[in-house]
C-alpha cells in the first residue's frame, strides 16, 4: 500500500481473482469518489404474485399478503373484464371523485405502482363486474 | 502526496489511491448531510453486463421453470410472447396457476405481449399455459 506524508497508509484490498495479491483502492481524483465495481445484480432475490377476483363497486384490497417489495407491484386487468378498474388507496374511488380517484386500468391493461407492498393497494370499477387482476410484487 | 485528515485523537481517516496514477493519495469523501460514502461507479447507468436470450417452446398446462439452468442477471428478465399464440402464459413461482385460483395465478402474458420482472435469475420464474404448446422467448439483462 502507498502512504501519504506521514507514513498513513491507503486502504486496501486482495484482488477478486487469486484473493492473494493486495492492491490499493482507487479514488476518482475529480470526485475523491471511492472507485466501485457494480457487478452485483441490482434485481429482487424474489416475488409473489396473485390475482384479486370479485371487483365491482366497492374498493377491495388486491390481496392481504405481506411482501415487501423492491421494486414495486404490476398490477394487470383480466383482457375480459367488464368494466375498467381504478387502483389506489383503502379510499379509492372510480372516476367520480378528484381527490381520491385510482389509476384507471382498461381491461387487459398493465400498470406498474413503485409501492412497498402489495396488500396497500385498493381496487375498484366503474361497474358491478365481476372484474378480476393479477398482480406480481417483486 | 496528499495528507489523510486526523479526528482529535490523531487518528486518520481512510483513503486509497488515484486512479489516475496509482502514487498520488487521496482520502475517501463523505457527503455531511447523509454521512455516506462518496462512491464513483463504473456502472454508472443502468445498463447491464449481463446478456443472454432463449425461449421455451413448449409452455403446457402444468407449471414449470422458464429455464431448468441458472441465468442469473443483473436487471432482470424480460419475456414476450408470439402473436400466434393460442392461449395466455402465466409467470409465477413454483406453484403458479393459469387463472384458476386467486393465491396463486401468475401474471398473464397475453399473445403478442412483453413483460419485464427485475428477478436476479431467470430459472426462478415459472410459467403455465392456459391452453397447451404456447411459446416464451425471454432476455436475461
Amino acid at each position: 500500500m502507498i502512504r501519504d506524508a506521514n507514513r498513513v497508509p491507503t486502504v486496501g484490498a486482495v484482488t477478486n481473482n487469486a484473493a492473494l495479491t493486495p492492491v490499493d483502492v482507487l479514488v476518482n481524483p475529480a470526485t475523491n469518489g471511492l472507485l466501485i465495481d457494480a457487478t452485483l445484480s441490482s434485481a429482487s432475490t424474489s416475488f409473489d404474485h396473485g390475482a384479486k377476483s370479485g371487483i365491482g363497486a366497492t374498493a377491495l384490497a388486491i390481496t392481504a399478503v405481506d411482501f415487501p417489495c423492491y421494486f414495486g407491484v404490476i398490477v394487470k386487468a383480466l383482457a375480459a373484464n367488464p368494466d375498467n378498474l381504478y387502483i389506489g388507496s383503502a379510499t379509492v374511488t372510480p372516476g367520480t371523485a378528484d381527490a381520491t380517484d385510482g389509476v384507471f386500468l382498461e381491461p387487459g391493461r398493465p400498470v406498474t405502482i413503485e409501492v412497498s407492498n402489495p396488500n396497500l393497494l385498493y381496487a375498484i370499477a366503474d361497474g358491478a363486474g365481476p372484474n378480476k387482476l393479477y398482480w406480481v410484487a417483486i | 502526496m496528499t495528507d489523510f485528515k486526523r479526528d482529535s485523537n490523531r487518528v486518520p481517516v481512510s483513503g486509497g489511491a488515484s486512479s489516475t496514477d496509482a502514487t498520488l493519495t487521496l482520502p475517501f469523501r463523505v457527503n455531511p448531510v447523509t454521512g455516506r460514502l462518496l462512491v464513483d461507479s463504473i456502472s454508472a447507468g443502468v445498463s447491464s453486463a449481463v446478456f443472454d436470450t432463449g425461449s421455451n417452446l413448449d409452455v403446457d398446462t402444468v407449471a414449470e421453470q422458464l429455464v431448468a439452468a441458472s441465468m442469473p442477471a443483473i436487471r432482470g428478465v424480460l419475456m414476450a410472447t408470439p402473436v400466434a399464440n393460442t392461449g395466455v402464459i402465466y409467470v409465477g413461482n413454483a406453484d403458479v396457476t393459469a387463472g384458476t385460483t386467486d393465491a396463486t395465478d401468475g401474471i398473464p402474458i397475453n399473445a403478442g405481449e412483453t413483460l419485464f420482472l427485475e428477478i436476479d435469475d431467470a430459472n426462478k420464474l415459472y410459467v403455465i399455459g392456459s391452453a397447451a404448446n404456447q411459446k416464451i422467448f425471454y432476455v436475461v439483462i
